[in-house]
């Protein structure tokens, strides 16, 4: 379970972005955070897997408390979260398998175990024949596959998807929603940062709608409100 | 860290060095540079310590005996002088020595020998040739023999004589040692922000790497230690190239200086102390590229 507990995040020059926002995400649950930019979402997001810190509040993944962690225990948290960037964030100088196996190897797995994990997800991702490619040699959407299969692989609790379709076309967006939706579908909680309405409307899952900081809906089998 | 995580930490140190190729010959040749430097202050050091002693030998202040002084207050005086710890040497001279000796020097010199029979006698004094560590300590040790209880046997001591000569010497070392470990100073000074910058920069190429590996969990020494490998092998590779460029400059060097100062051999000074002299230059390069990755990389680490 995920709880943000009356958070407000104020930026250096009096930058309001988010504004007592409280909110519960439980296990295996698929949500969307719409809004504007600007409206808070990857504010929110930063929050959890700590790259921000809030200006007051709380933020607990299960019985952690994120907000509370050392400097040194945020490699701990941030191997139970799966995050997917707009982008994508791939080591241009490691192969598509060397950028999966790479977030298990900081883990200290041991290599037989990696590569059998690395062959399984690139599978679940439809990425077996890249392996051995640069991120440079793949389309888009591609790279977007290998960005979940990384987040994918250590199989953590939850998946963060901040504006994953944002640089793709309508078939590939698609396909990487398909995707999300698959990994929901196996128990992973999903949070699905994103403003794109067909998506959002088509998935008709729980949609919490953010404006200028607050939370201005936040309905299961929503649709795309701001 | 676990031993897993530790061989994986060299082998991708390792690798990123051949990976980014360009990068890596960018830093040891920057750093290669930084060791030559350090290497040529070290020679240049050797030198300087051989031209000053070379100066010093030939540096002393002579106490010459009246004709009646007998010998044995002669070797007291001597015991005296050697007493004081800043007396280097003090060599003995006999009256009959310093006579057979001039005697020796000008054989061949008509006019010379034929007076030397006229005069029949030996007319040389007796002498202490007195040799200080230090040259700025001449005026002391001078003064010291001139007020001794031996002064009534002592002719004359010619310090008075060396005096302008000893003392223009003595500053001349003076600045040297100076201006010798201010430039010292100064140019390592340039040599480590050269370097750290080098480093800095190569460091700033992975910044987005650095980034992604905190986001997906990887601890600072995970993330550290492949840059801190790298460090090690720019060390190591820009050690051995300078010690061949060292080497190079030395070999070329040498045999035009060994022409206008004969008691200075580079060369064998570089082979008699090549071991030490390699480790030297690792153990600077080694310090420098982990030092400055150590301090470049955390600003990244900090996400």
């Amino acid at each position: 379970m995920i709880k943000f507990e009356n958070i407000t995040k104020v930026y250096p020059k009096k930058v309001v972005s988010l504004e007592h926002v409280s909110l519960t995400i439980l296990d295996g649950e698929f949500v969307c955070l719409v809004g504007q930019s600007g409206a808070g979402k990857s504010t929110l997001l930063k929050l959890l897997t700590a790259e921000e810190k809030p200006t007051e509040g709380r933020v607990f993944l299960g019985d952690t408390e994120v907000t509370d962690l050392s400097h040194g225990e945020l490699p701990y948290l941030r191997r139970r979260i799966g995050v997917v960037f707009q982008d994508y964030k791939l080591l241009s100088k490691k192969t598509v398998a060397e950028n999966v196996a790479f977030a298990l190897e900081i883990s200290g797995e041991k290599g037989n175990i990696i590569k059998e994990k690395v062959s399984q997800v690139l599978k679940l991702v439809g990425l077996s024949s890249k392996a051995n490619n640069f991120p440079q040699e793949i389309s888009g959407g591609e790279k977007q596959r290998v960005v979940i299969a990384r987040a994918l692989i250590h199989e953590p609790e939850i998946i963060i998807a901040d504006e994953p379709t944002g640089n793709l076309d309508r078939i590939n967006a698609q396909e990487i929603i398909q995707l999300l939706l698959k990994i929901n579908d196996l128990g992973n909680t999903i949070i699905l940062a994103t403003h794109d309405k067909e998506i959002v409307d088509h998935i008709e899952k729980r949609v919490i709608s953010l404006k200028q900081g607050k939370i201005a809906s936040d309905k299961i089998g929503g649709k795309y409100v701001i | 860290m676990r031993i897993t995580n530790f061989f994986r930490v060299i082998r991708r140190g390792i690798s990123s060095f051949q990976r980014n190729g360009w990068l890596s010959i960018a830093a040891i040749s920057i750093m290669t540079i930084a060791l030559v430097v350090a290497g040529s202050l070290f020679v240049v050091n050797d030198l300087a310590k051989t031209v000053t002693q070379e100066f010093q030998d030939k540096i002393d202040i002579s106490t010459y005996f009246k004709e009646d002084a007998p010998e044995t207050q002669v070797l007291e005086t001597r015991k005296f002088i050697l007493e004081n710890p800043k007396v280097k040497s003090v060599e003995y001279i006999s009256k009959q020595e310093a006579w057979e000796t001039f005697k020796e020097r000008h054989q061949d010199n008509e006019v010379i020998t034929s007076s030397i029979e006229e005069v029949g006698n030996n007319p040389l004094y007796a002498t202490l040739n007195i040799k200080a560590f230090n040259p700025t300590d001449y005026p002391d040790i001078a003064a010291m023999v001139g007020k001794s209880n031996f002064s009534e046997y002592i002719q004359k001591v010619n310090y008075e004589q060396n005096k302008t000569a000893i003392e223009r010497f003595s500053s001349i070392v003076s600045a040297i040692t100076k201006s010798g470990l201010f430039t010292a100073i100064f140019l390592s000074i340039i040599v480590v922000l050269v370097t750290f910058n080098t480093i800095r920069l190569t460091i700033y190429t992975h910044k987005q790497e650095i980034e992604i590996m905190k986001l997906v969990g990887g601890s600072n020494w995970f993330i550290r230690g492949p840059f801190i490998v790298e460090g090690i092998l720019f060390g190591v590779f820009s050690a051995v190239i300078s010690m061949f460029l060292l080497y190079l400059g030395i070999f070329i060097v040498s045999t035009r200086l060994t022409s206008f100062l004969p008691s200075s051999d580079l060369i064998n000074f570089y082979i008699s102390n090549f071991w030490p002299f390699l480790f030297m230059e690792i153990g600077i390069g080694v310090a420098l590229g982990v030092i400055s990755s150590f301090i470049a990389i955390r600003k990244y680490l900090n996400v």
